[in-house]
């Protein structure tokens, strides 16, 4: 079954203007529910446009992106932040972690929202930090932490209200070789937890992956058949 | 001396003037909503419409919030003219100047009551995925915004006629007869004041939404005399001193603040409910209970100063 559907899909930046820039131009993509999906393209293919449009972070300038049937371009903020909270997990390029909190503190963030226990927060705090393997600096402010730490902590926070969509934008751009491998191999895990996965990326280690459900390249905004 | 050099005047003509154009503004944002909103299409100009949609209820949403903080400097404008108007002593004696003055602030608070009951409107259209309201809610926002329109003319004529030479009446009514409503006696308004309270509560008790709008614009009517023929001439503790404004003054500690708002706030806490249902048919009947405890305290905080002057003195005025 299509997890998420999307139908001819354009993102116009500067709309009308001098500056227009067209991101993305008929894009049309399915994607199963426990499908991992790799997005391929260099630098400003338009990967992280189709990326936040997904997560419904912006609006396209025309088309549908259908989630489990529901259109989530025409969400209202409110109801798009609710959808957010509830059905995605993303996994930022930087991280972007809050500096001054500890692993913990950041990790629980998106289960402030709903009304579960401190006992209950923490039960699920706890198991995606093991699921992560970083249980052992949760305490430790994020500043202090390496680069793969710090990705280790965004999978915990992306995985911790347990959505049924992860979404990934060039996971691998700001670590090593060895922590990038071992992104890959917690990749593997979600296929394992049959979540739906989308990774854009332009990092060739995940060229030809055997878990892999389906490659989809990118360039100029348009998906290369 | 012109009244247009007046301080206080001149930022509540500017603002008024400001809002005006931000409406204005609004308006040709919301006639393009209204015409060609279309929620279930997909196209870069439903798209554009619904950014716009966005941008025009915000500036909405503050233009209305400011207009409704606006009303009490519109009061205090009044206070504020009373020393150039021969005979006036406060806001009373300011509003009775010309015809105008009245209507206007009969007005006012009909358009006050109003601007609340969009905003309940916008609140359930944002809370709705599908914007279930948004065209009801921008009906009604060009409907005010044509009585809002009204409401400068009507401004500019009250303030432009007012004369700084014929002295007028204020707050004492030694010389003149009282001005009461069906040729009742004050006792009589004040028994139907507590009758009309007593019949909110339990009309909001059986949650009868139309029976509470009914009541409740009947008492804000019966409250108004009530206040200024007779609870007021407590406050002031002077039984020919019979004003709704001099209360709002720092001489009574403010109280009329108290007094006014928790009666508007209550009223409007009171008509809301019917007239969202009329206007969206959605419930809303959970207003009720605030009325009851707005009114309440209002009627409270009114009775208590009859209380304290008859334990004090062991006579009524």
């Amino acid at each position: 079954m299509d997890k998420i559907v999307i139908e001819n899909l354009y993102k116009i930046y500067n709309e009308d203007k001098e500056s227009e820039f067209t991101a993305l131009k008929d894009i049309n993509l399915k994607v199963a529910s426990n499908e991992l999906m790799i997005l391929r393209g260099v630098s400003g293919s338009g990967k992280s446009t189709l990326l936040s449009l997904m997560a419904a972070f912006s609006k396209p300038s025309r088309g549908k992106i259908l989630i489990d049937g529901e259109n989530i371009s025409k969400l209202p903020d409110f109801f798009a932040s609710e959808f957010r909270n509830r059905d995605i997990g993303f996994i930022f390029q930087s991280f972007n972690l809050i500096e001054g909190l500890s692993l913990f503190e950041n990790v629980k963030i998106p289960l402030v929202l709903h009304p579960y226990s401190t006992q209950e927060i923490e039960e699920k705090v706890h198991h995606v930090l093991n699921l992560a393997n970083i249980m052992h600096k949760a305490e430790q402010n994020v500043a202090d932490l390496s680069g793969g730490e710090k990705q280790r902590c965004a999978i915990a926070r992306a995985l911790v209200n347990n959505p049924s969509i992860i979404l990934a934008d060039e996971p691998t751009a700001n670590l090593d070789k060895a922590n990038s491998l071992k992104f890959i191999e917690v990749l593997e895990k979600f296929k394992n937890m049959k979540k739906c996965v989308v990774v854009a990326t332009h990092d060739t280690l995940f060229n030809d992956l055997s878990f892999v459900d389906n490659y989809v390249n990118i360039s100029d905004g348009e998906i290369l058949a | 001396m012109s009244i247009f050099l007046l301080d206080s005047l001149v930022v509540f003509l500017f603002v008024e003037v400001v809002l005006l154009l931000l409406m204005s503004v609004s308006m040709f944002v919301v006639l393009k909503i209204l015409r060609y909103w279309d929620f279930e299409a997909s196209t870069t100009f439903q798209y554009g419409l619904e950014k716009r949609n966005y941008l025009v209820n915000t500036i909405i949403i503050f233009t209305i919030s400011v207009k409704i903080i606006l009303f009490i400097l519109f009061i205090k404008s009044l206070d504020d003219l009373s020393p150039l108007v021969p005979g006036a002593m406060c806001a009373t004696g300011v509003i009775g100047v010309n015809i105008y003055g009245n209507i206007l602030l009969v007005y006012k608070i009909f358009i006050l009551f109003l601007l609340g009951a969009w905003m309940i409107v916008n609140k359930l259209d944002l809370m709705s995925k599908k914007f279930t309201y948004l065209r009801k809610k921008y009906y009604l926002f060009v409907v005010i915004f044509i009585l809002l329109s009204i409401e400068f003319i009507l401004e500019i004529l009250y303030f432009s006629n007012i004369s700084l030479e014929t002295p007028v009446f204020c707050c004492s009514v030694i010389f003149v007869v009282e001005n009461l409503p069906f040729g009742l006696e004050v006792i009589d308004i004040v028994k139907i004041f507590y009758l009309i309270f007593i019949s909110i509560i339990l009309s909001n008790y059986f949650k009868k939404s139309s029976m509470s709008f009914m009541l409740n614009v009947l008492f804000l009517f019966i409250a108004y005399y009530c206040v200024t023929y007779y609870f007021g001439t407590y406050i002031y503790e002077q039984p020919n001193h019979k004003c709704p404004f001099c209360m709002l003054q720092k001489d009574y500690h403010y109280i009329g603040y108290l007094i006014w708002s928790t009666l508007f706030i209550g009223v409007y806490c009171g008509i809301s409910p019917y007239i969202v249902y009329s206007l969206i048919d959605v419930d809303k009947k959970s207003l009720l209970k605030y009325n009851t405890i707005f009114l309440t305290l209002f009627v409270l905080a009114c009775s208590y100063f009859v209380c304290s002057f008859y334990i004090r003195n062991g006579v009524f005025l």
